[in-house]
């Protein structure tokens, strides 16, 4: 298989963005595909990668949405059918042509596709066709993707992407795939775990299975020794043995069958294995099981009838007893008796109510007799009062004219005593103004001197004696003396009246009491008390007796009901004794005959109480049976054990072999995979010190960073696994940075293509070709004419595809590469057909 | 074995420590990862504990 593949032609139909067929004949030379954003360049590539392998590595680690619909089908295909036709040539003219088909699916990444192969003339298809591609090509589609088709996204996955991924290719390109996967893969763990697995088999084994045989042995020889504690001989641990107990139970049980009168089953005689006489015992079981409850419900049910007869016998003799303890026998008795002492009451009531009557009516007098009695009293005392004061009516009256008179003379007195003084006054006011000695009334002659002055010595002397003044005063004296003995004997007056009303109205009422039957003494008040106390003591009196007759009237009626309840209970009771024993007997004699009826349910109990005896016995039977029944399980069991213990030996020889194997395997393993590891570290120093240079090189021929003049991929681990990280260094390898932190779009452009170029080198693959899908990104125009001179000189050995929208680096790659050796592509637009191309 | 695994071969048995046992396990790990890669290989050796197991 020498010599590298080339396209020799394309044809493509209903593929992504190129629905009518569309054919691209290279030759085997290198190509450019230029023109504008979305004409369908990246479709022509992505086509082969596709016929390649059937799938592409963008829908698998791209956006989730290509698995949402079918993103290889284009849309507008009338059969809705993606078919692309490659053929390869080798240098030697070593023809493949490789056909694929698809119809449209549910998602990219569903349905199958059909691949058809020819390979120098022999036509294959299926999974053949694609074994046979893949021995040809020499190239797995991530390989592909990695080192021979630099899609527009794989930059920046070989720089900013999953180091695990990137490290993995890098593994893969340096050679040392195998290598990782021995690391990573070698199920190291899972050995030791199935390893270990066997060993415990071997140790459950011989620690659990084969001591319990031997502690199981030593289990029934004790056992044994209990049985013979307990009465069961050796000569009876034996399966004969047992089945001549299951007999004697059986005939056991069937002698109390027939002694309670029933049949539980037919039991049959086992047969000599233990499994027979098992099934054997659960049928004892649940015949005397039977056997029990029949017997206890016949006792219970003479027990309870016994019981039951006792008990009605009991309460009619007590009936009977009770209704002997009253005297009256007849409840019409008690009747009669109560009617008596009803009329009694009755008597005694309307007394009382004529009682009660004549006491509310003395009740009345009492209150008017003792007021009008204290009134009279009162009257006596205030009139006594007023005699002692002024004296009697008489008296009183003479006072009274008496002392008028004295104030008549005192009036008088007064008047002679002020016309005097008038008189002296005028007649010296007269003389001091007439100065006359002539006396105006008599004319007689008069010395005016001296009569002014006798004048006025006599007023003088009246004034100085104060004469009328005392007169005024005894006047005012008897003048207030006399109201208090006309008051006094308007009062003695009224009291008189007063006395003699209620003297009259006491007569009244006095007549009154008379009338009503009374006979009422002077002193009223003293009799009408006395009379109420005695009706009060009658009163008291008829309570009491009519109490005493309710009392009786009331323990009359609860005897009667007493009597009625018992002669009812008594009916009751001999009604149902006589229903019970179907006779018409009644008192003693019905007595005699429960009691005979008694004795023979006694009878019967006793018998029932000799069978528990029996069943005792007989379960005790059972017990025996059982234990040995046990005993011969257990012995059966241990017997199996021993047989079996060969077999365990065997399987422990088995295990232990195996055991041997696996860990021989594990030592294997371990030895394998320790070595790998050691191993690898220096195998990656050795690949990577060649790969470094090539990195170099091509990394120089693109332009590199001003400063950072060198590139180098370091090994390191992250989490665990082995990774390679980029980093870039100073002339001198003594400033190093990782170029995803420091680099231009453009300087990490140029490091991916750099990483690209130098893995292309390394893949063992067959196909002598390079997919470049827009590699100019963010390039200025010195670095474009970097990359194509560098492309240039790979074309020499490689068919390169270089698809770009960029006219700058088109036109550079025009003017730098060998017009023989490239052709070139023009895209002009698209339509719902597809790309328009011309060459 | 392709001339890769074959180096390969070379190059780790020569330093197992018991080469005479272990070295026909690499030879068969390298095969099987020569033929279906890690998951193959992890397949094999499990294929080879169910033999061994008798199952």
């Amino acid at each position: 298989m020498a010599g590298k593949l080339r396209i020799q032609s394309i044809s493509i139909e209903g593929f992504r963005g190129v629905n009518k067929k569309t054919s691209m004949n290279f030759a085997k030379k290198s190509a450019i595909l230029f023109g504008p954003n979305g004409v369908g360049k990246t479709s022509i590539l992505q086509a082969l990668e596709w016929c390649f392998f059937g799938g592409l590595i963008s829908a698998i680690v791209g956006p989730p949405e290509f698995k949402k619909e079918d993103a290889i089908v284009n849309s507008f295909h009338p059969q809705k059918r993606a078919t692309v036709e490659v053929v390869l040539e080798d240098e030697k003219n070593r023809r493949i042509k490789i056909t694929r088909e698809r119809k449209k699916g549910r998602s990219t990444t569903s349905g199958k596709t059909k691949l058809e192969v020819e390979i120098g003339g022999t036509q294959y298809s299926g999974e053949k066709a694609q074994t046979e591609l893949n021995k040809w090509l020499r190239t797995t589609p991530t390989e592909f993707y990695a080192s021979i088709h630099l899609h527009q996204e794989a930059v920046r996955d070989l720089l900013v992407g999953d180091p695990l991924v990137r490290s993995e290719m890098i593994d893969k390109l340096l050679g040392l795939h195998f290598v990782r996967e021995l690391i990573e893969y070698i199920p190291l763990k899972y050995v030791a775990k199935e390893a270990k697995s066997i060993e415990e088999e071997i140790e459950d084994i011989q620690t659990r299975k084969m001591q319990e045989v031997a502690i199981s042995k030593k289990r029934l020889a004790e056992l044994e020794i209990e049985m013979e504690k307990t009465g069961i001989g050796a000569t009876s641990l034996s399966v004969s043995s047992l089945m001549k107990l299951a007999e004697d139970t059986m005939v056991k049980i069937s002698d109390i069958e027939q002694k309670i009168e029933t049949k539980v089953k037919v039991l049959e005689k086992p047969q000599p294995d233990t499994k027979s006489l098992e099934k054997t015992l659960g049928e004892l079981k649940n015949s005397i099981g039977k056997l029990e409850g029949v017997w206890t419900t016949a006792y219970k049910e003479v027990v309870t009838k016994a019981s039951s007869v006792e008990s009605l016998k009991q309460d009619y003799e007590e009936a009977l007893k009770e209704i002997a303890s009253f005297k009256i026998k007849d409840p019409q008795d008690f009747v009669d008796k109560k009617s008596n002492i009803d009329a009694q009451i009755s008597a005694l009531q309307k007394e009382l109510d004529s009682k009660i009557s004549t006491r509310s009516l003395l009740q009345d007098e009492v209150t008017l007799v003792q007021r009008l009695s204290s009134n009279v009293k009162g009257l006596e005392l205030d009139i006594k009062k007023i005699e002692q004061d002024f004296g009697d009516e008489a008296k009183i009256e003479a006072s009274i004219n008496k002392l008028q008179s004295q104030i008549e003379e005192k009036r008088a007195r007064i008047k002679q005593e002020e016309a005097l003084n008038s008189i002296l006054i005028s007649g010296l006011d007269y003389l001091k103004s007439a100065l006359t000695n002539n006396c105006p009334l008599c004319k007689s002659d008069i010395e005016y001197a001296k009569v002014i002055t006798t004048l006025q010595k006599e007023i003088e002397q009246r004034e100085g004696a104060k004469l009328l003044r005392q007169i005024q005063k005894e006047l005012e004296g008897l003048t207030k003396e006399k109201p208090n003995f006309e008051n006094a004997l308007f009062n003695f007056r009224r009291l008189k009246g007063e006395l003699e009303r209620s003297r009259s109205l006491i007569e009244q009422e006095k007549e009154k009491l008379k009338e009503k039957g009374f006979k009422p003494t002077e002193d009223l008040v003293s009799y009408v008390d006395s009379e109420l106390k005695e009706i009060n003591n009658r009163i008291s009196n008829l309570d009491e007796q009519m109490r005493q007759l309710k009392a009786e009237a009331t323990e009359i009626d609860l005897r009667a009901n007493d009597l009625r309840g018992k002669i009812e209970k008594l009916s009751s009771v001999e009604k149902e004794i006589k229903k019970m024993f179907d006779t018409t007997e009644t008192g003693e004699k019905l007595v005699e005959i429960v009691n005979e009826r008694i004795g023979e349910l006694l009878g019967q109990s006793k018998t029932l109480d000799e069978m528990t005896e029996e069943l005792k016995g007989t379960k005790g039977m059972l017990e025996t049976y059982e234990k040995i029944l046990s005993f011969l399980k257990e012995k059966d069991r241990v017997d199996k054990l021993e047989e079996g213990m060969p077999i365990l030996q065997q399987r422990v020889k088995d295990l232990q072999e195996k055991y041997s194997k696996m860990k021989e395997l594990e030592a294997g393993l371990t030895d394998i995979y320790q070595v790998t590891s050691t191993a690898r570290e220096e195998m990656i120093k050795q690949a990577l010190s060649d790969l470094q240079l090539t990195i170099k090189s091509y990394y120089s021929k693109i332009l590199c960073h001003p400063y950072y003049l060198n590139l180098q991929l370091i090994p390191e681990k992250e989490r665990g696994k082995a990774i390679y990280r980029i980093r870039a260094w100073d002339k001198d390898f003594k400033q190093g940075t990782y170029v995803q932190t420091r680099f231009s779009n453009a300087q990490m452009n140029a490091v991916a293509l750099s990483l690209f170029l130098s893995m292309t080198t390394r893949l063992p693959s067959n196909l002598g070709l390079i997919l470049l899908d827009d590699p100019s990104q963010s390039m200025d125009r010195t670095h474009k004419e970097a990359l194509s001179k560098l492309l240039s000189q790979i074309l020499e050995e490689k068919q390169v595809l270089v698809a770009t929208q960029d006219t700058e680096f088109e036109q550079t790659m025009q003017r730098v590469f060998p017009k023989d050796k490239a052709l070139i592509y023009n895209f002009k637009e698209w339509s719902l057909e597809g790309p328009k191309i011309t060459q | 074995m392709s001339i890769f695994s074959k180096r390969l071969y070379e190059e780790l048995s020569q330093r197992l420590a018991r080469k005479d046992k272990h070295g026909e396990l690499l030879k068969l790990l390298l095969q099987w990862l020569e033929e279906g890669g890690g998951d193959a290989m992890k397949d094999g050796v499990k294929e080879m504990v169910k033999r061994i197991k008798g199952e």
